[in-house]
């Protein structure tokens, strides 16, 4: 079984992310999957997370993700980096969206993973206020390899119909060829 | 035939509730309940579900709507939390008293004072006397089950009284997981139409129904709903049993896991079963000497089955997550109450944890069963309810 925290800031789309992820690996995938949010009094641009368990049996844990396998950063100052390395299993596998000029802090921090700049890719295909959870489910998907990318864009289609859907399934296939791996983790 | 699906807990019991061919739903939202009221909305509007849609006023009248509805005859659904449940508290007698077979989905949340919006089953603790039966949800898939059979006990001809499912908020409520979702096929061939009542309000045959009641009749009438809570043993076995022939999920009042020798017991209603018997399961050496027991039914509580599974036990631990206030924990009185007789008579511990939306982690389970360890050895046992998780600092 493995454990995935989602960080980021509320309106970032990343308890849909957890839910996306679920749906893919449970109906497009052989696995058993469990998304919980963060219950939190969330609100857009505070900090929020989200966790994701991922099994090949059923999912006994109805508790929180407390030493994830993986950490997926959707902004890099609303990550508890501190907490993250104290807790996390080894290795940590870590996707962060980071803007190209601030890509050194990944490699600073000794984390392996990879990167990309999600707000970017999404900018260019969704526009500008649109969240860039698609670009991280397709990183992720590079990155670990636990959901398969196929998987991910049948639930993508599945839960933003039409044209909407068509241009997150791009955004994650691009993400998916465009992360930089770091690390070696597959 | 079955599909597999992924939803949440509140989901998951409208699922139930749709493929329980529900005729009529009286719900007032409310945290963390308000996506079950939502999701039958939406039901109702595309036609999935083809019920009567009460959009009431308060959680009061969404429950004397229900029993309203219930008395003509209806299969009827209703669902709550926390003050929600407490405004709807003068009506839940009225429904267990005339004994009509609502079910409702209790999304269980902390009572007050302080605010709080997240899960804890204060609110389904408050209310076990009300006459109601009451079972507990581990999972979404439990959620949906019990759902389902709520309405194959409540309207079982020798019981009719109402049923709450419980499901832990945000724990169960809000957390998506893989299940088998049956056809509409599978559930008609498990649950016939609601058959009529004999208590039915019918205008070609006026009757007063829940009439003043004086001292010479009142308690035989309470003393017949008790009858019906004790045949309700019975009739949850046969619904479980003929539950598990149609769709191979076994179920029961409740259930043993672990080292069935072992002379400790921790014993937990709720989703917190999933997390201690993951415990269990990857620490064999915690686990050694401990059987988990895992209770779906409150009331009626399966006090015979519990002796029975506590047998040859020297400490009982129990989970309470409810604050244990000028007494022990409510499920841990249950316990004591239901293990009094047992020869010989284990010493029963209550812990109290998860209180107000705190998680129940592995540390915490861990802490219980080192408890339970170090209870054996002690020449006097607490008296008092172990509150487990409190936080340095988070005194005020």
């Amino acid at each position: 079984m493995r454990g995935i925290i989602f960080y980021g800031m509320g309106g970032q789309g990343l308890v849909t992310a957890a839910q996306i992820l679920a749906l893919a690996a449970s109906l497009h995938e052989e696995q058993y999957a469990q998304a919980i949010p963060a219950f939190t009094a969330d609100r857009r641009g505070a900090p929020v997370h989200a966790y994701l368990r991922l099994s090949p049996e059923p999912i006994l844990p109805h508790c929180f993700v407390y030493k994830p396998d993986c950490v997926v950063s959707f902004t890099w100052s609303a990550t508890p980096w501190g907490k993250v390395r104290r807790a996390s299993r080894q290795p940590l596998v870590c996707i962060a969206n980071l803007p190209a000029e601030q890509t050194g802090r990944f490699l600073e921090q000794g984390l392996q993973g990879g990167y990309l700049d999600a707000n970017h890719l999404t900018q260019e295909i969704l526009g500008s206020a649109s969240p860039p959870n698609a670009a991280m489910l397709g990183a992720f998907s590079a990155v670990t390899d636990w959901v398969n990318l196929d998987a991910i864009i049948e639930a993508i289609l599945t839960s933003w119909p039409g044209e909407l859907g068509e241009k997150n399934a791009l955004v994650a296939r691009r993400a998916y060829s465009g992360v930089s791996l770091v690390g070696g983790i597959r | 035939m079955s599909t597999k699906a992924i939803l949440d807990g509140n989901r998951a019991i409208a699922q139930g509730v749709r493929l329980s061919r529900v005729q009529v739903i009286s719900t007032y939202p409310i945290t963390p309940q308000s996506s079950i009221a939502e999701t039958l909305a939406e039901m109702v509007s595309r036609g999935e579900i083809v019920a009567r849609y009460l959009r009431v006023e308060s959680e009061h009248s969404a429950l004397a709507a229900a029993i309203g509805a219930a008395l003509v005859g209806a299969r009827v659904f209703t669902a709550t939390s926390s003050v929600g449940l407490a405004l709807m508290y003068e009506v839940l007698g009225v429904a267990s008293g005339c004994r009509v077979p609502i079910v409702m989905g209790l999304v269980n949340r902390a009572l007050l004072a302080p605010w709080n919006i997240w899960g804890d089953q204060s609110d389904a603790m408050a209310v076990r006397e009300q006459g109601w039966l009451s079972l507990f949800a581990a999972t979404p898939q439990e959620a949906l089950d019990l759902t389902i059979m709520a309405y194959r006990i409540a309207e079982d001809p020798r019981i009719l009284l109402p049923v709450m499912v419980s499901i832990d908020g945000f724990f169960l409520s809000h957390v998506t997981e893989s299940l088998w979702l049956p056809d509409q096929d599978e559930v008609d061939s498990f649950l016939r139409p609601h058959p009529l009542s004999p208590v039915r309000l019918d205008p070609g045959e006026p009757m007063v129904v829940n009439p003043l009641t004086p001292p010479s009749q009142y308690t035989e009438v309470r003393y017949e709903q008790s009858q019906a809570l004790d045949r309700a043993r019975g009739a949850i076995d046969e619904v479980m049993e003929d539950f598990a022939c149609h769709f191979g999920r076994s179920y029961h009042q409740l259930q043993t896991f672990g080292d069935p020798q072992g002379d400790l017991v921790l014993i937990a209603l709720g989703s917190v079963c999933g997390t201690i018997q993951h415990v269990l399961r990857e620490e064999p050496l915690l686990a050694e000497g401990v059987r988990f027991v895992k209770l779906t039914s409150l009331r009626p509580f399966p006090s015979e089955q519990l002796r029975q599974c506590c047998q040859g036990a020297r400490i009982v631990g129990v989970v309470d997550r409810a604050p244990a206030l000028g007494h022990l924990g409510p499920l841990a009185s249950e316990v004591k109450t239901a293990l009094y007789d047992l020869k010989p008579q284990p010493r029963v511990v209550g812990f109290v944890a998860g209180l107000g939306g705190r998680d129940i982690s592995p540390d915490t389970v861990r802490r219980m069963i080192k408890s339970l360890i170090e209870v054996r050895g002690a020449s006097q046992p607490p008296t008092k309810s172990l509150w487990v998780d409190l936080q340095a600092g988070g005194m005020p």
